[in-house]
């Protein structure tokens, strides 16, 4: 149990008033930007990114701390008083939150989601805390082939599994590789795809993308229907968040069993908490049914709200390991972080803890203090988030615009990077708009260049036979596992085809 | 915009519904400039594989996905095919089978997100491929290409390139103003004068805090000449 003393370290260092002070600034921050609707949590850290750059690493670093879980704890919120949901991972929760909240019970229902999310922060946090040394030496034993498997696992999970459409998501994974081309190509020197424009010899910017299709992708998507949609109407949220006695004990096994759900998926590099909160949302529905709880579906049941909201939180606990240990970005939020350690000449993966156990430790203990940090800020202080969801929709998206821009041109300082943002923006458009998934071309930005090298790293060994691809127990078993959901997957798309033509004809 | 169908009351063209051939178009390019690039690269040191090597395989990938797609968008225009949810990444299949739900469940969340009010347009409900009853007609026509309001879309994305050209010389307070005014307006406000108090209080504050607090460089007027 070394890693104790070396977390005590990690807090003597992180509790002092200054460094509060970061994890204060990062919380609220995150907080705002998760609760505004359309916005999540890899916005926060996008947008707030060029903010920490006039800091030193290990405040830059506890301030994400709070900006990572802080988005995790506002997107909640609009879901449930206003039954949009902020980002993907938040659907699960809406269905019961939003009923609570319907039948007067808003101030219960923010209380649960606020303390599942601290639940599953914790939970997920401590098993990061314990278990990334047994990562770290598992990553050892990682050779370019193994990662090279894991990176195919997470393309064809989030293009082909996860995607409504096989062929869009497939379309979509690609693009993404192809932007992560542009550049000099690190093992030979050679410079392409980037036409001779200087500012393209290292790449585009993770931000950039990120930004562009996520937020001004969203912004001229929200142009194309803001006076065709009707507005929805916010639920008042009666006061500060409270939960009784008799509601805890009620949520308390929800919230573990939400995190059960949650920690497991957070270092598979699958795409994100909406497959953990869903299942954690189905298990208690099946639960309530037994139970013949008649909360559940009519009035709101605080179960359905608790478990997939500590599985979100409990997903990016543990996906902060998987990056912090193996240095494989498993979200958008963690490749963002990832780009970020590097900025500071740091690379995640198992020398990290070796060469910045500092640095690292203090970042697991702000996590740890930014949690009870936002569990106050979300408890007390309800009704002013709630607040954030009356800003009128056109100043909300002018202002997501103006940061935008701010973000990209304060990271690179460079109009290059804005003509791209903005034309990466138009792309997350034209995607949103023909329906073709964003997910898997984020994760081909993401593991694209790692897929890459690993490849060519392992064909080189090898010169160039391919069966070294599939020459370990570890690459065997990846692949395995791949064909099999891949397998389960067709055949759930081929069964709810029928059902639909079925359906139809009735 | 040769034909119109009978059951669209705008007369939308076939290959008006068949504008997700955009999509299929962008992939093609993206696939040809990876491949032509991979020929015409000038390689450096002799590694092996070298670096057209992945460039070439994401290439041809994109060639057969664009033309698988353009196939079946031409085979299916956009009204006899049910879009997935708009930004919405997630398989619903997936996520119903995982969670025990029924595809009411879905519609309920997100209302501002699908609902469409009655545009004219909208009022014309074709033969949906619809998969539950319940599924209300509105929501069916959020998903047809007349909801998208591409006016005030080009708008926006006019006042984005805009900021991009005046930065240089107008500096960050007077281009992020502009261009908040410009967003909020297209977007439906119309208290001009209020508009610009907001859009100017706003850039100032960030000239503020990361020009003055936090040492980062924006531009300046004219590049600080006056």
């Amino acid at each position: 149990m070394e890693q104790i003393p070396l977390l005590l370290d990690g807090f003597a260092s992180a509790l002092t008033p200054y460094n509060l002070l970061f994890v204060l600034i990062g919380a609220v921050l995150g907080t705002a930007v998760g609760v505004l609707p359309g916005l999540g949590s890899s916005m926060a850290v996008a947008l707030l990114l060029p903010i920490t750059f006039a800091l030193d690493p290990t405040a830059a670093f506890i301030m994400f701390a709070g900006v990572y879980f802080g988005g995790l704890f506002g997107d909640s919120t609009a879901g449930i008083l206003l039954n949009t949901p902020g980002q993907s991972s938040a659907i699960a929760s809406t269905f019961e939150g939003h009923r609570m909240a319907r039948n007067g019970r808003a101030a219960v229902a923010l209380a649960t989601a606020a303390i599942g999310a601290f639940i599953g922060g914790l939970i997920s946090t401590t098993i990061v805390v314990f278990f990334s040394p047994v990562l770290v030496t598992m990553a050892t034993e990682f050779g370019p082939a193994e990662y090279f498997a894991l990176a195919v696992f997470a393309f064809l999970a989030i293009s082909s599994v996860v995607s409504e459409s096989v062929l869009r998501g497939i379309g979509a994974l690609l693009l993404g590789v192809a932007l992560a081309l542009v550049g000099i190509d690190g093992p030979s020197g050679t410079e392409r795809y980037s036409f001779g424009i200087p500012n393209l010899f290292d790449g585009i910017d993770i931000v950039v993308v990120t930004v562009g299709l996520l937020a001004l992708g969203e912004v001229l998507h929200a142009a194309s229907r803001i006076h065709r949609d009707p507005s929805s109407i916010t639920l008042p949220t009666g006061g500060i968040a409270r939960i009784g006695k008799q509601d805890f004990s009620k949520a308390l096994p929800a919230w573990l069993r939400g995190s059960a759900f949650g920690a497991p998926f957070g270092m598979i590099p699958a795409g994100g908490a909406e497959v953990p909160t869903f299942l954690a949302y189905g298990t208690e529905k099946r639960l309530a049914d037994r139970r013949q709880d008649p909360e559940f579906g009519k009035s709101g049941s605080i179960k359905g709200l608790a478990a997939p909201e500590a599985a979100a939180n409990a997903t990016a606990g543990t996906a902060l390991g998987t990056l912090l240990a193996l240095g494989l970005p498993t979200s958008a939020t963690a490749a963002i972080l990832l780009a970020a350690f590097q900025q500071y000449g740091m690379q995640p993966g198992p020398l990290l803890f070796q060469r910045s156990g500092e640095l690292v430790w203090t970042l697991l203990a702000s996590l740890f203090i930014g949690l009870v940090v936002l569990l106050l800020l979300n408890m007390l202080l309800a009704p002013v988030w709630a607040r954030l969801l009356f800003i009128p929709q056109h100043y909300l998206y002018a202002g997501i615009t103006v940061l935008a821009m701010l973000g990209v041109y304060a990271t690179s300082s460079s109009y290059v990077d804005l003509y791209l943002l903005v034309g990466l923006g138009v792309l997350g458009f034209l995607m949103r708009r023909f329906g073709m998934p964003l997910a898997p071309l984020m994760i081909g930005v993401i593991l694209g260049p790692l897929a890459e090298t690993e490849l060519r790293r392992a064909l080189a060994v090898s010169e160039g036979d391919p069966s070294i691809l599939v020459s370990s127990p570890i690459t065997i078993g990846v692949y395995i596992v791949l064909v099999g959901i891949v397998v389960v997957s067709v055949v759930q798309h081929l069964r709810h085809a029928r059902e639909d033509r079925r359906q139809q004809a009735a | 915009m040769s034909t119109s169908t009978p059951t669209r009351a705008s007369g939308r063209g076939a290959l008006w519904r068949r504008k997700e051939l955009v999509m299929a178009a962008i992939l093609l390019i993206v696939g040809l400039v990876l491949l032509i690039g991979a020929q015409t690269m000038d390689v450096l040191g002799d590694s092996a594989p070298g670096p057209q090597f992945v460039p070439v395989i994401v290439g041809v990938a994109l060639l057969v996905v664009a033309v698988i797609l353009a196939i079946e968008v031409l085979r299916h225009a956009e009204e006899e095919r049910v879009l997935p949810d708009e930004g919405r990444d997630i398989s619903r299949d997936l996520l119903q089978d995982l969670s025990d739900t029924g595809t009411a469940e879905f519609r309920a969340v997100g209302v501002a997100d699908l609902a469409e009010d009655a545009s004219p347009a909208g009022s014309t409900t074709t033969a949906a491929t619809s998969d539950s009853a319940a599924e209300p007609a509105a929501e069916e026509t959020a998903k047809k290409p007349v909801a998208s309001d591409l006016r005030t879309t080009g708008y926006v994305l006019a006042s984005l390139v805009g900021f991009v050209l005046i930065l240089p010389w107008a500096g960050w307070v007077l281009s992020a103003a502009a261009l908040f005014w410009c967003v909020a307006r297209a977007l439906g406000s119309r208290r001009t004068w209020i508009d610009l108090g907001v859009a100017l209080l706003l850039s100032s504050f960030i000239q503020l805090v990361f020009g003055g607090l936090l040492g980062l460089s924006l531009p300046v007027l004219l590049g600080g000449a006056l």
